[in-house]
C-alpha cells in the first residue's frame, strides 16, 4: 500500500468511529480507456472534488494507482460559501464525473464507486485494501503526460536542456546539412485483396523525414534523450515541418533533374506531406515540373489541422495540386475528426484514417456514429494509417477499408519476400523491412534481391486477415 | 489563426484611416489620450479600467471606432457632431487625472482635426512624419523559434494589463429587424471581447518582429498569452462589475491550472455571462482533449465559441455537432454577390466578424444573424 493509501485507511478508520453521515468516493482514474488518463484529466477531476471536499468537511487521497479517493461528509456543512450550481454534492458527483469522463469510461457504475460509512463500510475498507491495485507512473507522478503539449519544457531534453522550442529549433537544423537522404525513410501503403483478388498490391510509397533519427542525433550531440521532442507540441511540429518541407522538395526535385537511380520512388506513385506553405512554395512548382517531365505521379498529403490553420491559403494550396495534377490526400484524420467534421467537404481523392486501437473497443452508439462516418465518406476512399496491428486490418476490413498503411503492413510485406527471396537465409525480418524502409542506397546494404525489395511486395500473395 | 481584426485595430488601420481623410477630404475629429505619459503608478489595471469607462460616451458613440496604440496611446475617430459626448468624456477624464494628481493633465488629451492634423497624428503614432507608416502584420523580422523563447521570457515579467483590449459583440434590439433600423439604434451590446493586442505586445517587448510571419509559432505563443490574461483576470476585484465577456483560449489553457483558478475567483453574477472561443487547428491538435474541455467548461457553466472561421472552413467545421454554441464567421466582401454554402449553421449561433461596413451589417441580417462584431456595430 503506497502512502496515500496508509493515509486513507487510517482517515476512514477515524472516520468509522463516527460513521453517520460519512461517505467516502473514489474516482477510479485508472480505469480510463487508453491513452487517458492524462495530466489534465487529475488536474481538473482534483479541482472538482476539491471544491465538494470543502464543502463537505472532507479531504481528497491521490493514490498511486491513479485513483482519486475522497472522504466527507454528505451532508452541506456550510464551510466554503458555494457558487450557485457550481459545487456538487456528493450525491450528485456520480453522475456530473460520469457525463464528464464518458469519452474515456462509457460505463458511469465503473468510473465512481460511493460508499456511505454508515451501511457500507466494509466495502469501502476492501477497496483501500486491495492488495492487486498496482502504482502506475500516471498515479506516482500526475504532472506526466505522454501527450504533454500543456507547457513548455516538458520532457527530457526540454525540461533540462535546450527547452522544447530550441529543440525543435536544432531539430531543423540538424537537417540542413548534406546527404538528407540518410535520414529520410519511405512506407509502403497497400491495398488487400478485394474485388475478386487475393493478397497484397503496393499502391504508394510515402516518403519523409526520420523524425526519430532526427532526434536521435539531436541526443547525441547534446549528450541528453531528446526522444519525442519533435511532436510533443502540435504547434512546434508543425512549424518543424514547415521548415522541413522546403529540403524534401529540394531533394526530390535534384534526385528528378539528375536522373539519378531515383531511390525514393521505385515503380510506384510517391506521397509526400506537405504543408500549405510548402505546397505554395517555388520548391513545390519547381518539383511539379520535373514530376511532369518525368511522368512521375505523385501524391500530396496535408495533415487537417494544417489545413483547418487558414481556409482561404489551404484553399489555394489545394488548387496547385490539382494544377499539378496530382493526388490530393488529407492526413492525419482521427476517428473523431471523422465523427465530428466534415472532411469530404475538403474534397479529398484519398483521407488517412488514424488507427487507435479505441476504435475496436466503442460501445454501443459509439461504434454506429463511427461506421456511419467511413460509410459517409466512402470506404474505398480511406487509407488505414498507423495501423500497426492485425486487429486494425480486421477493424478496418470489416468496414469495407482495403487500403492499409503502417508497421503491421510492413511486417505483411516484409514477411512475403522473405518467403520468396532466395537469398534471405541470412535475413531477419526486422532487417528486411529496415532495408525497404531506408531511401538511400547505403541503408539497403546487405541485401541480395534489391529488385524484390524495390518492389516492396511478393509476386506471391501473402495471407490476408480473414 | 486570424487576429486580422485585432491588428487592424492599431496603428496600421489608423494609419489606412488618415490615408483616406486625406484622399477622400473628408473630416473626421480624433480624441487621443496618451496614456503613454500615465506614471506608472498610475497606469494599473483599475486606472485603466476607469479610463476606459471614461471614453465610452465618445467611443460608443455611432460613428466612432477606437484604436488602441503600440505606445498604450488610446485615439478615438468619429464623424459628424458628437459634441455633447466629447464633452461628457473629456470632463470625465479631466476629473480622473486631476484625483490622481498627474502632474500636466492637458498634456495627455489632445482634440485633432483631420485630414488637417495628418501630418501630427501620424507622428503622434509612431509613424514619424511622411515616413512609410507600417501596414503589414508581417512588416518587419521573421519570427522564429528564438523570438518565440525572447518573447515567451519577456512576457513573464511584463505588465501587460496595457496590452489589453476590448471588442463589442453586438445583437440587434428586439424589434429593429422589424423597423429596418440597422444603421445605428438597432444595436445592443451583447458582449465583450477580452484579447490581448499580439502586435503590440511584440512591439514593446521585442520590437521589429512581424509576429504573422510564422503562424504556428505564434500559435503557440497564444498559449503563453492565454496565462498571463487568465493569471490578470484571476486578480482579486479585476472582474468586479464586469459584464458578459468572451476570451480567446487554447484548449490546454482551459484545462491548465490557470484557468482553475481564474474559474475559482469568477464572480458569482458572471457565472454564465463567460464565453470562450478557441480555433479550429488547436482543437483538432488534441480532439479528446477538446472533447473534455469543452464538457468541463459546460459543467461550469461556460458559453464556447469556435473562432477564425471562414467561408471555406464553415462546411468543414460543424459547430453543433462539435458542440459550440457560437461560431466567429469572418465577412468577406465577395459574399454580397454569393453568399457562402452556411446550410450546416444556425444563424442564431452565427458572430458575424469583421462586419465593418453596413453591407457587411445587411448581409448579415438578410442571413438572419443577429450578432455582429465589427466597425459598422461598433
Amino acid at each position: 500500500m503506497d502512502g496515500a493509501g496508509r493515509l486513507l485507511r487510517d482517515a476512514l478508520e477515524r472516520g468509522a468511529r463516527t460513521p453517520r453521515g460519512r461517505v467516502m468516493l473514489v474516482l477510479h482514474l485508472s480505469r480510463l480507456r487508453a491513452p487517458a488518463p492524462r495530466a489534465y484529466h487529475r488536474r481538473i477531476a482534483r479541482a472538482m472534488l476539491q471544491d465538494t471536499a470543502q464543502r463537505h468537511d472532507g479531504q481528497l487521497f491521490p493514490l498511486g494507482n491513479g485513483d482519486l479517493a475522497m472522504l466527507c461528509r454528505s451532508e452541506d456543512t456550510g464551510g466554503a460559501p458555494a457558487v450557485a450550481g457550481m459545487i456538487a454534492e456528493p450525491a450528485q458527483l456520480p453522475e456530473l464525473l460520469g457525463r464528464l469522463f464518458r469519452a474515456d469510461l462509457p460505463d458511469p457504475a465503473r468510473l465512481v464507486s460511493l460508499w456511505s460509512l454508515d451501511g457500507a463500510l466494509a466495502s469501502a475498507m476492501a477497496y483501500v485494501d486491495t492488495p492487486d491495485r498496482p502504482e502506475t507512473e500516471f498515479g506516482r507522478s500526475p504532472q506526466k503526460d505522454r501527450r504533454s503539449g500543456e507547457g513548455p519544457g516538458q520532457g527530457g531534453l526540454g525540461q533540462g536542456g535546450l527547452g522544447q522550442t530550441a529543440a525543435v529549433d536544432a531539430i531543423a537544423l540538424l537537417a540542413g546539412g548534406r546527404n538528407l537522404e540518410s535520414i529520410m525513410q519511405r512506407q509502403t501503403a497497400v491495398s488487400l485483396g478485394g474485388a475478386g483478388q487475393r493478397g497484397v498490391r503496393p499502391i504508394f510509397r510515402e516518403v519523409t523525414f526520420s523524425i526519430a533519427e532526427l532526434e536521435a542525433r539531436l541526443s547525441a550531440r547534446e549528450g541528453a534523450d531528446a526522444t519525442g521532442q519533435a511532436t510533443a507540441d502540435p504547434f512546434l511540429f508543425r512549424h518543424l515541418a514547415g521548415r522541413l518541407d522546403a529540403r524534401m522538395l529540394e531533394t526530390m526535385r535534384t534526385h528528378l533533374a539528375a536522373g539519378s537511380p531515383l531511390d525514393a520512388l521505385g515503380a510506384m506513385p510517391m506521397h509526400l506531406n506537405l504543408t500549405v506553405g510548402g505546397v505554395l512554395s517555388d520548391a513545390f512548382a519547381r518539383l511539379a515540373e520535373e514530376c511532369e517531365a518525368a511522368a512521375h505521379p505523385l501524391g500530396i498529403e496535408i495533415s487537417m489541422v494544417e489545413a483547418c490553420l487558414d481556409g482561404a491559403t489551404f484553399v489555394q494550396a489545394r488548387r496547385a495540386v490539382d494544377r499539378a495534377g496530382m493526388r490530393f490526400v488529407l492526413d492525419g484524420v482521427s476517428h473523431m475528426a471523422l465523427m465530428l467534421t466534415r472532411p469530404a467537404a475538403m474534397a479529398p481523392d484519398l483521407l488517412k484514417l488514424d488507427w487507435s486501437p479505441r476504435m475496436a473497443e466503442f460501445v454501443d452508439g459509439e461504434r454506429e456514429a463511427l461506421d456511419a462516418a467511413v460509410a459517409a465518406f466512402g470506404a474505398n476512399r480511406i487509407v488505414l494509417h498507423r495501423a500497426e496491428t492485425e486487429s486494425a486490418l480486421h477493424w478496418g476490413l470489416a468496414r469495407g477499408i482495403r487500403q492499409f498503411q503502417g508497421r503491421h503492413v510492413d511486417a505483411m510485406l516484409g514477411a512475403g519476400r522473405i518467403r520468396d527471396c532466395g537469398m534471405s537465409a541470412g535475413c531477419t525480418l526486422g532487417q528486411c523491412i529496415g532495408r525497404e524502409a531506408a531511401v538511400a542506397l547505403p541503408g539497403r546494404a546487405g541485401c541480395g534481391n534489391p529488385a524484390l525489395l524495390e518492389a516492396g511486395a511478393a509476386p506471391r500473395p501473402v495471407t490476408v486477415p480473414a | 489563426m486570424n487576429t486580422s481584426v485585432a491588428a487592424a485595430q492599431t496603428a496600421s488601420r489608423l494609419a489606412l484611416l488618415i490615408c483616406e481623410c486625406v484622399d477622400t477630404g473628408v473630416a473626421r475629429r480624433v480624441l487621443l489620450v496618451r496614456l503613454s505619459g500615465l506614471p506608472r503608478v498610475l497606469a494599473r489595471p483599475h486606472h485603466l479600467r476607469l479610463i476606459q469607462d471614461a471614453l465610452a460616451p465618445l467611443a460608443s458613440a455611432s460613428r466612432a471606432q477606437t484604436f488602441h496604440l503600440p505606445s498604450g496611446d488610446i485615439a478615438i475617430v468619429w464623424r459628424g457632431a458628437e459634441e455633447a459626448a466629447l464633452a461628457r468624456t473629456k470632463r470625465a477624464l479631466d476629473c480622473l487625472f486631476e484625483d490622481a494628481s498627474v502632474a500636466e493633465p492637458a498634456r495627455l488629451l489632445a482634440v485633432m482635426h483631420l485630414p488637417d492634423d495628418a501630418v501630427a497624428l501620424r507622428a503622434e503614432i509612431g509613424a514619424g512624419g511622411d515616413a512609410p507608416v507600417p501596414i503589414s502584420p508581417f512588416a518587419g523580422r521573421p519570427f522564429d523559434p528564438s523570438g518565440l523563447v525572447r518573447l515567451e521570457q519577456a512576457l513573464a515579467q511584463a505588465d501587460i494589463a496595457r496590452f489589453v483590449r476590448r471588442e463589442r459583440i453586438r445583437t440587434i434590439e428586439p424589434g429593429a429587424l422589424d423597423s429596418g433600423d440597422s444603421e445605428t439604434g438597432g444595436f445592443r451590446l451583447a458582449w465583450e471581447r477580452r484579447f490581448l493586442a499580439a502586435e503590440d505586445v511584440a512591439a514593446a517587448l521585442t520590437p521589429g518582429v512581424a509576429l504573422r510571419t510564422d503562424p504556428w509559432l505564434f500559435a503557440r505563443l497564444t498559449r503563453t498569452f492565454d496565462r498571463r490574461m487568465l493569471a490578470l483576470l484571476s486578480a482579486p476585484a479585476e472582474l468586479h462589475g464586469a459584464g458578459p465577456f468572451s476570451l480567446d483560449l487554447n484548449v490546454a489553457s482551459l484545462l491548465g491550472p490557470e484557468f482553475t483558478r481564474f474559474d475559482a475567483a469568477l464572480p458569482r453574477l458572471l457565472r454564465g455571462q463567460v464565453t470562450i472561443d478557441l480555433v479550429a487547428p488547436d482543437i483538432l491538435a488534441d480532439l479528446a482533449a477538446f472533447g473534455f474541455a469543452r464538457d468541463f467548461a459546460r459543467e461550469r457553466g461556460y458559453r464556447l465559441g469556435l473562432r477564425g472561421v471562414g467561408a471555406e472552413l464553415a462546411p468543414v467545421l460543424p459547430a453543433g455537432r462539435l458542440g459550440f454554441d457560437f461560431v466567429h464567421l469572418r465577412w468577406a466582401e465577395a459574399w454580397a454577390g454569393l453568399a457562402p454554402d452556411l446550410a450546416s449553421m444556425s444563424p442564431a449561433a452565427i458572430v458575424l466578424a469583421g462586419a465593418d461596413t453596413a453591407e457587411a451589417v445587411a448581409w448579415g441580417r438578410a442571413q438572419g444573424v443577429t450578432l455582429f462584431q465589427g466597425a459598422a456595430v461598433a
